[in-house]
């Protein structure tokens, strides 16, 4: 099996105006594999979004080094990253981030025609991925017209339409209920299997990462430990919660709902 | 934190958001004063006093134009304004503050910009008052320049009026205040796009429509104005409104049907964004169109009326300074007494001519018996050297026909276009008869003292008649040309009051003569100045109002772009687009409306406004584009801080 994401001794300090510095990210080191399906859990303040920003290139390391798919993100120019970030990456947001002016299927299709895809190749797999993901009804829908449910699952459509090298989620479920987050995880699940994508998520939400095939925890910007599955997801549901209890911290940071 | 110091803090903080409002507000003001005082001025009100029916009746429709549109415009601000803080009032509201409290917030706001911008309008207005009633004595070359006076009743009136204005927003602010839905007003921006569908019928009307208008512009003349000035209005108006808001929808629908382009980097952004709430785009546009059509169309008649005056002053006179001698009549100065005074003024004389003209008579040219000037082919030619024009050959039998009056202002060149020319001399039986050679467009001796037309004849049959001819016929011209001949009003006032001859016949100046016209011209001249400057003032807030009520939805749109793999340079190019068509799409439309404008101008008067129109249209483009440059700048630094990097 192939590594597509290899992190090694990260570190992120942040420092304030005064001489105050905080460490947010200690020495952490990660990897995954081609078509794995990784969660990253810890108490809020643990500087799981700052690992996720940086995997995502959207913050730079203090100290380390990154390797997505073989290239190096750390030593690209503005212009370089935004083609990287476009080409080998996918993100899923917490609050979608769909464009409101474009319909459903155009969000989808963003990426591939910013990168300039003929249009038939983008018709073939618009199709492709809607139907995986169930949303194959609602292309020509404009965002405020779907559910949080549907919502999310554009944007995963939006996410791997052009075929990333890792696809990451940012508390993916965070702004849906129960019965949405199951749809959206499902969907996700099944595109993992199928399509062999890698996924990297972030949450705090034990029933999201029990999707997950491996759990890394992170506690005050070091790596804490890391769960894998077996075979059966209640198990491993039971198997989280009991580590959270270990780990301690305040997980109550699940964010309201959001009026729009 | 007390109440006042909420409604304080608001909009020390906000300031971005209310410094838009409140310039335009002290904007609109200062114009209001400006006007209010020039029109105030006794001076200039006794200027008004000698104006006809039709010249009293320009200026009312001006003032009601001006004060109408200052109002209108602060108006439109405010509810654009208020538009943008939907959200804010929706949270307020939220934290439990009450419908009435909400309404003092606002009264306290609202009175706080009142005042501050009055005071600002009228200090800036008070400061360009000096400057501009300069300039104006100057270009009405009035005796002395006009007083500075601080204006106290045109202070009072503007205050008044807009405090006046001011509380009306108020009350119609606290009308909307808490009528609306708290869940209205906080998700107050989000799924108003609207479904539009392109009609065919509305959109060949309104094509029919500019087309007509355009044709009728082009085709009107004095006799027609009345009656074809409404429906050209009219008609324009209409086109362009039923222009934008159905051939947006069309091109968007066309484009999106072409895939293959669609579908191609940010076109995809572009096009998009521009169907999105294309209704409200779609009406900002056709706003500035308006105004941009205004702006451009009265500075132009304007800078065209100003050239077409200073082009007839010159093409008038072909010198500075002219003097008639006739038999019994010597010159009022011998050229040393001019020459002396025109030392003590400072202008040096740089030419002096004398011309022999005989007074003949003929019907050939005007179709009734009118006068014509003859003289002499080699007078002709000496002339033209001195004028550094182009000379004309000397011929043995044919003559040369200097038409006068094509150059004139409100005369169109005449139609009749003889071949041979017949005259006739008082006193003389016989006639004769000339073939003409060329015909020449201009104005060689002031139009005055040549009856009519000038004949240059051969300078052998010249002088055959000037022997033949009774010495009553025969007058001579002294003219003169000197340096600054702008400047030279006093120096032709002084040697009018050394002839003792004070506006005499034999005696005249390309500046004094059309002083008057200038005079009362020059009214217009700053009414169209007044005109273009509020109305770009205007368009231009509009612009911006549109662009910083959009930003905080801007800023998420382009933050998602971003995240998805915009870069940068795309974004920019993004942004150049969007901002670019506000800028310029109306800015064409304008001026396309401009130009036929002029058109009709041209045809009004003799002038070639089309040209100065198209000046004017460079001009203001240059300057559009400057504020384009500004406004994508300050744009896209307020979007770039937004995203993190």
């Amino acid at each position: 099996m192939t590594t597509v994401l290899k992190v090694e001794q990260i570190t992120k300090i942040y420092a304030s105006r005064g001489k105050m510095t905080y460490t947010a990210l200690n020495d952490v080191n990660l990897q995954a594999e081609q078509g794995e399906f990784v969660g990253i859990m810890g108490p809020s303040g643990s500087g799981k979004t700052t690992l996720l920003n940086i995997l995502a290139t959207i913050d730079k390391p203090t100290a380390g080094r990154i390797s997505i798919n073989g290239h190096n993100p750390l030593k690209m120019s503005n212009n370089d990253l935004s083609r990287f970030r476009r080409r080998e990456l996918g993100y899923v947001f917490q609050d979608f981030n769909l464009i409101d002016s474009l319909s459903i299927k155009e969000n989808i299709i963003l990426p591939l025609a910013l990168d300039k895809v003929s249009s038939s190749e983008i018709e073939r797999r618009v199709q492709f991925v809607a139907t995986r993901l169930g949303i194959e009804d609602i292309l020509d829908k404009r965002t405020y017209e779907i559910s949080g449910g549907q919502k999310q699952r554009t944007a995963i459509a939006r996410a791997v339409i052009h075929e990333p090298s890792v696809l990451l989620a940012d508390e993916l479920t965070g702004n849906l209920d129960s019965r949405a987050a199951k749809s959206v995880m499902d969907a996700l699940e099944q595109l993992n299997t199928e399509l062999g994508t890698t996924v990297l998520v972030v949450t705090h939400d034990p029933f999201t990462a029990s999707y997950c095939k491996r759990i890394l925890f992170i506690k005050d910007g070091k790596l804490f430990t890391e769960i894998r599955r077996g075979s059966n997801r209640p198990a491993f549901f039971q198997q989280i919660l009991d580590t959270l209890s270990l780990l301690g911290g305040n997980f109550d940071d699940v964010p309201s709902t959001r009026l729009s | 934190m007390t109440f006042r110091a909420l409604a304080f803090r608001n909009i020390s903080s906000n300031w971005h958001r209310y410094s838009a409002y409140f310039l335009s507000c002290a904007f609109s003001v200062t114009i209001f004063f400006l006007y209010a005082s020039y029109m105030y001025h006794p001076e200039l009100v006794k200027i008004q006093g000698q104006l006809g029916d039709i010249g009293k009746g320009i200026i009312a429709t001006c003032s009601v134009l001006i004060f109408g549109i200052s109002f209108f415009f602060v108006l439109y601000s405010s509810s654009g304004f208020i538009r943008s803080r939907q959200k804010e009032v929706g949270l307020f509201s939220l934290f439990g503050m009450s419908k009435w409290q909400l309404r003092l917030m606002f009264v306290y706001e609202n009175l706080f910009i009142a005042v501050a911008s009055i005071a600002v309008g009228i200090g800036t207005g008070t400061i360009l008052l000096k400057l501009f009633l300069m300039s104006m004595s100057y270009y009405m070359i009035l005796e002395s320049p006009l007083p500075f006076y601080f204006p106290i009743d045109a202070a009072i009136f503007t205050a008044v009026a807009y405090m006046a204005l001011f509380g009306l927003i108020t009350l119609w602010t606290l009308r909307k205040v808490g009528k609306k839905e708290l869940v209205e007003l906080i998700r107050s921006e989000k799924g108003n796009d609207q479904k539009l569908r392109f009609s065919w019928l509305l959109g060949i009307l309104a094509i029919a429509s500019l087309v007509y208008s355009y044709y009728l512009a082009w085709h009107t003349h004095w006799e027609h104005l009345e009656s074809k000035m409404l429906p050209i209005f009219v008609l324009a108006i209409a086109g362009t409104y039923f222009l934008y808001t159905q051939f947006s929808i069309l091109i968007v629908q066309l484009l999106k049907l072409n895939r293959r382009w669609y579908y191609n980097g940010t076109n995809l952004l572009n096009i998009s964004r521009a169907a999105h709430r294309v209704k409200e785009n779609a009406r900002v546009l056709f706003n500035i169109s308006i105004l941009v059509a205004v702006v451009l169309t009265s500075s132009a008649s304007v800078y065209a009326l100003d050239r077409s005056m200073y082009q007839f002053s010159r093409a008038s006179h072909s010198f500075a300074f002219s003097m008639l001698e006739v038999h019994d009549k010597p010159f009022l100065l011998t050229i040393d007494q001019v020459k002396t005074v025109a030392e003590q003024y400072k202008h040096q004389i740089t030419a002096v001519e004398t011309l022999k003209m005989i007074d003949a008579e003929s019907s050939s040219i005007y179709g009734y018996l009118g006068s014509v000037s003859l003289i002499r082919q080699s007078d002709l030619n000496r002339l033209y050297a001195t004028l550094g024009k182009q000379t004309v050959e000397p011929l043995d039998e044919d003559v040369y026909w200097i038409d006068q009056r094509v150059a004139e202002l409100f005369q169109v060149g005449r139609k009749i276009n003889p071949e041979t020319i017949e005259i006739k001399l008082k006193g003389l039986d016989e006639s004769l008869e000339f073939k003409i050679k060329q015909k020449i467009d201009s104005t060689l001796i002031p139009s005055r003292y040549a009856g009519g037309d000038v004949l240059a004849l051969p300078d052998r049959q010249w002088e055959q008649l000037y022997k033949q001819a009774s010495p009553k016929l025969i007058s001579n011209v002294m003219m003169v040309d000197w340096t600054d001949w702008e400047q030279s009003y006093w120096l032709v006032k002084e040697l009018e009051r050394l002839a003792d001859a004070p506006s005499s016949y034999y005696m005249t100046s390309r500046i004094t003569d059309n002083y008057e016209v200038q005079q009362t011209s020059s009214l217009g001249f700053f009414i169209g100045i007044f005109i273009s400057l509020l109305f770009f003032v205007a368009s231009g807030s509009i612009i911006y109002f549109k662009m910083f009520n959009d930003l905080q939805e801007d800023k998420s749109y382009y933050q998602s772009l971003v995240r998805i793999g915009l870069s940068i340079q795309e974004i920019k190019r993004v942004v150049n687009v969007q901002v670019g068509i506000i800028f310029f799409l109306p800015c064409m439309i304008g001026s396309l409306h401009t130009m036929f404008a002029m058109k009709t101008l041209s045809n009004l008067m003799n002038v070639d406004a089309m040209n100065y129109g198209f000046t004017i249209v460079l001009i203001f483009i240059v300057m559009q584009t400057l504020y384009f440059w500004a406004s994508r700048r300050a744009y896209l630094r307020v979007i770039l801080q937004g995203i993190t990097r």
